[in-house]
């Protein structure tokens, strides 16, 4: 097997779809959900793909897990081609597709797992011994659900039944889309340690898709910033904090009716890097988040900008970019 | 490729979804009699038993029974191929059915096989009891035949059924409704409740081209021949069946692929 | 608010649900058409082996139009069973009921915003089921012997079927009872309320039976004004059956609802498979 475990070059897809008009009409569209995209995984990391929705997270891992076609470019999973050696690349991959669909309803998550291990190609004792081993490793034997039917499984079991899934031919890469959407806390963290533990004592290539920054810090050695098809910034977490090093974050709350609030944030967008995002604190008062650089110029300038627009400030804070800053830095504050 | 663990997979399925639930698999088995009732009910209302025996030459009720029999059987063996593109794709099973090692093809052929269990079940339920109830051993034996002849007739019509299920899909969205047309025809064709020796020319040589068409004619000649027809007739026939299941082989095995092929360039709906 | 702005408010919920279904189920998926094809296949299945029961002095047109009415009376059974009983469940199963309960609309905006299309689909469908008739036996003859006789079928017929409809739906909803059995009843009713067959013709028993359930009497009705059949009780007791018992079943059938509803409330919705 050769180091590298993904290799993605210039890969590509469009999609044609619909806009309805009126009661029968509809007017063709095309969506580009990959615009060349190039990226490598190695064996023992996980690589995170972070995006909004919509930006062709679940478009690259479809690609990769041989289940869409890409218009150009190549890539290359566990050094084979997915186009032309399909079968192949099958025999290397576990992938989790969505965390509530993709079972039998009536057949209890034992036994949804023997069915879908005999069409990986194990069978006997040692499918029932390997369904034994993912059921304990993804917390469904401590929960005692292995012999509930599937159609009675609660969210954070449903997405523990899909991983285990994933694992039960031990494949090489794992392909994980939004593995803990839906999850309450406690189930999304224990699949968060399995994931990296996966990675980094059992050396899986895995690529893990989610538009929650907090948890790609958390899993990812590396994370590829994905937005509308095109990768905007790759690095650990740490290279693409550093890539805006010299921006600040400005956190300002600022009452409502207090002075002239549009005229105030056409003249910041002139002073912020990136976008401006902001969000609502109760009825009186506006938290506005933006970034800047050479911070004591721009800070004399928000200043000024607030005063001549009358504006009264609740707090005003200046701290270091969080990922979610990153992100908004590069994809312009939309979500 | 080892093919048992396929179908053991399929056979826990089969369990599951119908042998395990008591409702379903009751209703299942009552079906035989509600459609024997049902027909002969309003049949008797708008003509007479005797009518019919003289018309068909065969019992009304031992007709109807092996017919209800034959229509559930080989629906029992052949609809869950019919239905599967359009159900894995519903509850998102499709992406790991393709995404494995098992190609498409081998599933679909292979799902019929366990299936042949509820057509055992349904023989015993209600042909064999009312077989033996009216003609002893005679009756007994005419019905172990007549359950063999219904397995090889779901059997037989599995490739012309994967064709089928691939080539609605390949048709249109919504191919559901597609295939709600398509299987009540396909019915009608077989000749179970009607017999095609009675059909319009046109109808029966387009019967003519189900494989199994050929041993459900066998089911009548084995009723009305007081249970035995000519060695040469129930040759030919079996030939025919076997002959043309074999040539929708490589026509259902093209058309999974270019149903797959269209998935994988769409994307396969997660 | 005011009794008429309650009503105002329910017709424009119900015909909300109306326009959905009609642009969702029938035009954009093209179920209209395609239906109508599947159930006259599937109509030609049950009709064609009828026919081998006709005895040949009997006029084509006399078999057709039995066929003809007892279709049609199977027909408006199911459409209780599966358009307005079923519907109930369907709509829990995709997650569309628990959302009608909190906006605190009643659920009966469902039923009432799918009547007009259950109303078109039956006359379709037996449009279709005479055309059927009259290519594979005669054109049934359908001539009302009695207009206000049949005109009281008709709607003894429709309030029976609703309030059976009420009562199925808020069982199924409230015990999860799987598609299976509802197929299972949706056969056995017909026959064995009288719907299918003259009660004349069913043995003595069964039309026993028949009689004590308040489905007999609308079809009983119905086929007497199409000079079909005689009836098996003297008129005025027909007539005043026909009017009371369709009547206290509706009321029985509403409080049931209310009783179920409530329990559904207390219990929790139910989880339900797809079949």
């Amino acid at each position: 097997m050769s180091e590298e475990a993904v290799k993605v070059t210039k890969l590509a897809k469009k999609y044609l779809t619909k806009k309805r008009k009126g009661l029968l009409k509809s007017e063709k569209l095309v969506v580009e959900a990959l615009r060349g995209v190039s990226f490598t995984v190695n064996y023992g990391e996980v690589v995170g793909l972070l995006g909004p929705n919509g930006a062709g997270k679940t478009t690259t891992i479809k690609i990769l897990s041989t289940l869409l076609l890409p218009d150009s470019g190549e890539a290359r999973v566990g050094g084979f081609d997915v186009v032309k050696e399909a079968s192949k690349v099958r025999k290397l991959i576990g992938v989790m597709l969505s965390v509530e669909k993709g079972f039998y309803g009536k057949l209890t998550g034992r036994e949804n797992l023997i069915y879908f291990g005999s069409l990986y190609g194990l069978s006997g004792a040692d499918l029932r011994k390997r369904v034994d081993e993912v059921m304990e490793l993804v917390g469904l034997s401590e929960l005692e659900a292995e012999d509930k039917l599937y159609e009675e499984y609660s969210t954070g079991m449903k997405a523990r039944l899909s991983l285990a899934r994933a694992l039960l031919k031990n494949p090489p890469i794992l392909l994980l889309d939004e593995p803990t959407l839906g999850l309450d806390p406690m189930s999304a963290r224990k699949v968060r340690d399995l994931v990296k533990s996966l990675a980094l004592r059992e050396g899986k290539a895995v690529i893990y898709t989610t538009h929650n920054m907090f948890e790609a810090e958390l899993v990812c050695d590396r994370i590829l910033l994905i937005d509308k098809g095109s990768i905007v910034a790759s690095g650990t977490p740490e290279e693409l904090k550093n890539k805006i090093s010299d921006i600040k974050t400005v956190i300002l709350q600022v009452r409502r009716e207090s002075g002239n609030l549009n005229a105030f944030l056409s003249k910041l967008a002139e002073v912020a890097v990136g976008g401006v995002a902001m969000e609502e604190l109760g009825v009186d008062y506006l938290e506005i988040k933006f970034n800047v650089r050479s911070v004591e110029e721009s800070l004399s300038k928000v200043m000024r900008l607030l005063a001549e627009g009358g504006l009264t400030t609740n707090s005003f804070k200046v701290v270091e970019p969080t990922l979610e800053d990153v992100f908004i830095y590069f994809t312009g504050g939309k979500a | 490729m080892n093919v048992l663990p396929l179908i053991k997979s399929e056979m826990l399925l089969v369990y599951g979804e119908l042998l395990r639930r008591r409702q379903a698999l009751f209703t299942y088995v009552a079906y035989p009699y509600i459609m024997t009732f049902f027909i002969i009910f309003v049949g008797s209302s708008v003509g007479s038993l005797e009518n019919f025996e003289v018309r068909v030459g065969v019992n009304p009720f031992l007709f109807f029974i092996a017919a209800s029999f034959n229509f559930l059987a080989i629906l029992g063996i052949v609809d869950d191929v019919l239905w599967s593109p359009i159900y894995d794709d519903n509850i998102g099973t499709l992406p790991y059915v393709l995404s494995s090692t098992t190609p498409w093809f081998l599933r679909l052929l292979i799902i019929p096989i366990p299936r042949l269990v509820l057509t055992i079940i349904l023989g015993f339920t209600s042909l064999v009891p009312l077989f033996t109830y009216f003609e002893g051993v005679e009756g007994f034996l005419t019905s172990l035949l007549l359950m063999g002849l219904a397995c090889l007739a779901g059997l037989l019509l599995s490739t012309f059924a994967i064709f089928l299920a691939c080539g609605v899909s390949m048709l249109m969205g919504e191919s559901w409704r597609l295939l709600n047309i398509v299987r009540p025809l396909m019915m009608i064709l077989l000749g179970i409740y009607y017999p095609r020796v009675l059909m319009p020319f046109t109808i029966r040589v387009i019967s003519y081209l189900l494989p199994s068409s050929h041993i459900v004619d066998l089911t009548l000649y084995t009723l009305v021949g007081g249970g035995t027809p000519e060695v040469l007739t129930v040759l030919t026939m079996l030939g025919l069946g076997i002959a043309l299941a074999i040539a929708y082989g490589p026509l259902s095995y093209g058309s999974t692929k270019s149903l797959e092929m269209k998935k994988l360039r769409e994307g396969v709906k997660t | 608010m005011s009794s008429f702005s309650r009503a105002r408010l329910f017709m424009n919920s119900a015909r909300t649900v109306f326009v959905s279904y009609v642009k969702a189920e029938l035009l954009r998926s093209k179920g209209f058409f395609l239906g109508l094809i599947s159930m006259s296949a599937w109509l030609a299945i049950l009709m064609l082996p009828m026919t081998l029961f006709r005895d040949p002095r009997t006029p084509a047109d006399t078999i057709s139009t039995y066929m003809f009415i007892g279709i049609a009376i199977f027909q408006a059974y199911s459409v209780s069973t599966w358009d307005w009983g079923w519907e109930l469940r369907d709509s829990l199963f995709r997650g569309v009921l628990e959302n009608v309960i909190v906006s605190g609309s009643s659920i009966f905006v469902m039923y009432v915003g799918i009547i007009p299309i259950t109303i078109s689909w039956l006359m379709l469908s037996l449009g279709i089921t005479y055309l059927m008739l009259s290519v594979l036996v005669a054109p049934p003859s359908l001539q009302v012997a009695d207009p206000a006789l049949f005109t009281l079928g008709l709607i003894s017929l429709a309030v029976v079927l609703f309030a059976y409809a009420m009562i199925l739906g808020s069982t199924l909803i409230s015990s999860g009872t799987s598609g299976a059995v509802v197929e299972f009843i949706s056969w056995i009713l017909p026959i064995a309320t009288g719907g299918i067959t003259p009660l004349a013709n069913l043995p003595p028993s069964m039309r026993f039976i028949a009689l004590l359930t308040p489905f007999s009497y609308p079809a009983e009705l119905l086929r007497h004004s199409l000079g079909l059949a005689s009836l098996v009780l003297p008129e005025e007791v027909m007539l005043v059956a026909s009017v009371l018992y369709p009547t206290a079943f509706l009321a029985f059938g509403y409080f049931y609802f209310k009783i179920q509803l409530r329990k559904l409330l207390k219990e929790g919705v139910k989880t339900v498979s797809l079949w």
